[in-house]
């Protein structure tokens, strides 16, 4: 189940990518791909009826916490993932922006031809 | 940006300090309870961000400037490397937590582990900034629409 | 010794930040800090010649915590980057002048080779993940550094496409952890080495392989996966596709690929061979691809890709030949060949082009048909341009022709004649390519002289003289001695993938001893 879900996002956000021709529409398709894989991570440590990876003073023996927990390893991961995409996404929409300032369009095909025009 | 509704800057300003402090709390707390440097650095931030929303460029500008978060982002994350070479220089071991082997604490109180909270400070006050600076410069890189394909920073309105 | 493993990431992150509080005005401190830095890391990388380790972060033993691991082949990186780095900083003294805000420039390098450190020595494939996108992301800013309308171009499109490859390297990790339960790249080789958990994982695991060797050929830029090196490399600042191409990103890009498939997955007869027919086809491509360019450093960035072909098939004749466990001296004559041409690649293809840039900044001069009678007015540049240009196109003395012909007398030894045939021919191909352009540096007619605009500062002589030294330097390495010494660790630490294993289970180094169950913090 969660690996069909996470490839539905991850095709929906490729087809996204490959389709669309404005920039922030591409940007916003990355974004879905990378929350893809971070649902696949989370879902990945998920058990039902876990409690929250937390000692607290209920649980604080080890054992009895690894019983009951969910996997807090994917949690910190895709919280490191989180600010990658984070960063990349601000990266990204910072440079569409310069692009537009330049060109006065986000369409890609648009930028395309203005590059064109503007080397011959 | 010259009609602003009264009713978003009063409720911004009572809101901006509770935001805050809910913040620094998260960022405290990181080792006790969920959370810790990054969503309390976020939540911190988005106090800034919400003045910026509300009131504008220059009012966010006046609490926290422009230099001071740029030195924060780049201190933040010097905290955080030089906690870790300080557990090199004491124990030998990069980021081993010299303070829980002085100072071991009692467990579930907010001073038992050790570096960890110093890290937490450090990567809270790290993400505050920079994530006010990426949405300050964004703001700055804004189109106005007037002219297509001009840009003008807010300053030039 | 090698407790000083750590410092390999956090001097150039701490100097990266350093960097970031050195006001704008203070260019001779950031040059100073900057030059310090990729010094000191250099120096580190000389005194673990030869070490083996696994350290813990933290005290924290293997399970739990997070380990850097040093063997050959991470030396290698290491010295690669260290030596790239140190270079290119130098370079930079002068070239960057042009460019405001050079401590951001120094910043986003260091933080780049503070990312190429951590993944050279990383022992988990999620740390790896994390530094491969430290060092990237850096490298996307770079590109676009000079916000110029196509640097940004180039820029966004990298950036757009490395973050799909890097959410693919990510599934791939997260399929890994999710069969397994464990990240650690022992581990992992162990758990994998003894099968999958149930029979239907192993399409799983095949899924994982085949997401990751995406994403690392797209860091790679090896051929189906290329499109953003050449606009990136010919609009970035020369010192940039220096960085990027000649040790920084492709070579981590080839490092990671290495470590994922050859440790973790183990070596297969069709990882071999899809390594194998990427390596060919982006060889060819990237030779007749840039046999045909009239901009010198987009016909630099395309031979960039061919001889990143070179050492994929180099790779993946070793590995078939392993697999079908024949003779093991032509594996290993493949692999050290191909890891040969990769430090080989890493001196003369920087080289190229932080010639190219100086040619730039002094003449103002892109096209390779306005390059006649340069020579005469820049002869240390253009030196230093022949030297490089004679080892990429593995003109005999230079080391680029004996690692070339390793490649080639292994395919022919394991018996992959048509293989051997290909690669002579493409070599000739790019002979004739450098020939071309060294000939029209030296000999070609001035239609117009070219103008120097301002000499050649001393900061970018040292630099070029230095890797020069280094690109005559490495033709040493044919030396059976030197080799063993150098180039023999690396081989192993790919082939041996038992005794990584063993390595980062035993070495349990640990002076801290926690008592406390570790709490996670947000990063």
């Amino acid at each position: 189940m969660v690996y069909i879900l996470a490839t539905i996002l991850l095709i929906v956000g490729l087809f996204g990518v490959f389709t669309q021709k404005n920039l922030i529409k591409i940007i916003i398709s990355v974004s879905i791909i990378e929350s893809a894989v971070n649902v696949f991570l989370i879902l990945v440590g998920y058990r039902s009826g876990g409690i929250a990876p937390l000692m607290t003073e209920q649980h604080s023996q080890a054992e009895v916490f690894a019983l009951h927990s969910v996997d807090p390893l994917p949690q910190a991961m895709i919280l490191t993932s989180i600010v990658i995409s984070l960063s990349i996404l601000a990266l990204m929409v910072a440079i569409s922006l310069r692009l537009y300032h330049v060109y006065g369009t986000y369409d890609i095909t648009e930028i395309r031809k203005a590059r064109l025009n503007s080397k011959s | 940006m010259k009609n602003r509704s009264l009713i978003i800057e009063r409720v911004s300003r009572w809101m901006t300090p509770f935001i805050f402090l809910y913040g620094v709390y998260v960022v405290l707390y990181g080792h006790l309870s969920p959370g810790g440097g990054f969503p309390g650095g976020v939540i911190l931030s988005s106090a800034f961000i919400l003045i910026l929303l509300a009131k504008g460029k220059q009012q966010a500008l006046k609490n926290l400037p422009y230099g001071l978060a740029k030195k924060l982002d780049a201190i933040g994350a010097l905290a955080f490397i030089s906690v870790a070479l300080l557990g090199f220089v004491f124990t030998g071991v990069f980021f081993a937590n010299f303070l829980q082997q002085l100072w071991p604490g009692e467990p579930f109180h907010i001073l038992n582990a050790g570096t960890i909270i110093l890290n937490n400070i450090a990567i809270g006050l790290k993400v505050c900034a920079s994530l006010f600076l990426v949405l300050l410069f964004l703001s700055i890189l804004r189109i106005s629409f007037g002219k297509k394909g001009q840009m003008q920073s807010m300053e030039d309105r | 010794m090698t407790n000083l493993l750590p410092l390999m990431v956090a001097i150039p992150l701490a100097a990266g930040f350093v960097l970031a509080l050195i006001p704008r005005t203070g260019t001779r401190t950031c040059n100073a800090v900057a030059c310090g830095a990729s010094a000191a890391i250099l120096v580190i990388a000389l005194l673990l010649f030869g070490k083996t380790d696994a350290y813990q972060m933290g005290g924290w033993e293997i399970p739990i915590g997070i380990n850097l691991s040093l063997d050959g082949l991470s030396w290698l990186m290491l010295i690669i980057i260290a030596v790239v780095g140190f270079a290119v900083t130098l370079f930079s003294f002068a070239y960057m002048d042009t460019y405001t805000s050079k401590n951001r420039y120094y910043c986003i390098l260091m933080l780049m080779v503070a990312g190429m450190n951590g993944t050279a020595l990383s022992g988990d494939i999620f740390n790896r993940f994390v530094y491969v996108e430290i060092a990237v992301i850096a490298s996307y800013i770079l590109v676009g550094f000079g916000c110029e309308a196509d640097e940004l171009e180039a820029a966004l499109k990298y950036a757009v496409l490395g973050a799909i490859a890097s959410a693919l390297t990510l599934f791939g990790v997260a399929i890994l952890y999710a069969l397994y339960g464990t990240v650690n790249i022992a581990h992992l080789a162990e758990k994998i080495s003894s099968g999958p958990p149930v029979a239907a994982a192993a399409s799983s695991v095949f899924f994982a392989a085949v997401v990751m060797l995406a994403g690392f050929t797209y860091k790679s830029a090896a051929v189906p996966l290329h499109i953003w090196q050449p606009d990136a490399f010919s609009t970035a600042p020369a010192t940039v596709s220096a960085a990027l191409s000649g040790a920084l990103i492709q070579i981590v890009g080839i490092y990671a690929m290495i470590r994922t498939m050859f440790i973790v997955f183990g070596i297969t007869a069709s990882i071999g061979w899809i390594l194998l027919c990427i390596g060919m086809l982006s060889m060819a491509f990237g030779a007749v691809a840039g046999a045909k360019q009239s901009e010198l450093r987009r016909m630099l960035s395309y031979h960039s890709i061919s001889q990143i072909g070179y050492i994929l098939a180099g790779l993946g004749i070793g590995s078939i030949v392993i697999a079908s466990g024949e003779d093991s001296p032509v594996a290993a004559l493949a692999i050290i060949g191909a890891l040969f041409h990769m430090v080989n690649h890493a001196v003369f293809q920087p080289l190229l082009f932080l010639t190219a840039g100086s040619i730039e900044s002094s003449t103002k001069i892109r096209q390779i048909k306005n390059l006649a009678g340069v020579a005469r007015k820049k002869p240390l540049t253009s030196a230093a341009s022949l030297i490089a240009s004679c080892s990429i196109a593995g003109v005999p003395p230079f080391g680029g022709f004996f690692s070339k012909m390793m490649i080639i007398i292994a395919s022919a030894l394991a018996g992959y004649y048509l293989i051997a045939i290909t690669v002579v021919a493409i070599s000739i191909v790019t002979l004739v390519a450098f020939m071309r352009f060294q000939y029209k540096m030296f000999f070609g007619q001035e239609i117009e002289p070219a103008k120097i605009e301002k000499k050649t500062p001393i900061s970018m002589k040292v630099a070029m003289a230095a890797l020069s030294v280094i690109c005559i330097a490495t033709s040493l390495l044919a030396i059976p001695a030197v080799r063993s010494a150098v180039l023999e660790p690396a081989k192993e630490a790919i082939v041996d993938r038992e005794s990584y294993i063993n390595r980062l289970n035993t070495d349990n180094q640990s002076t801290a001893n926690p008592t406390n169950y570790k709490t996670e913090t947000g990063k």
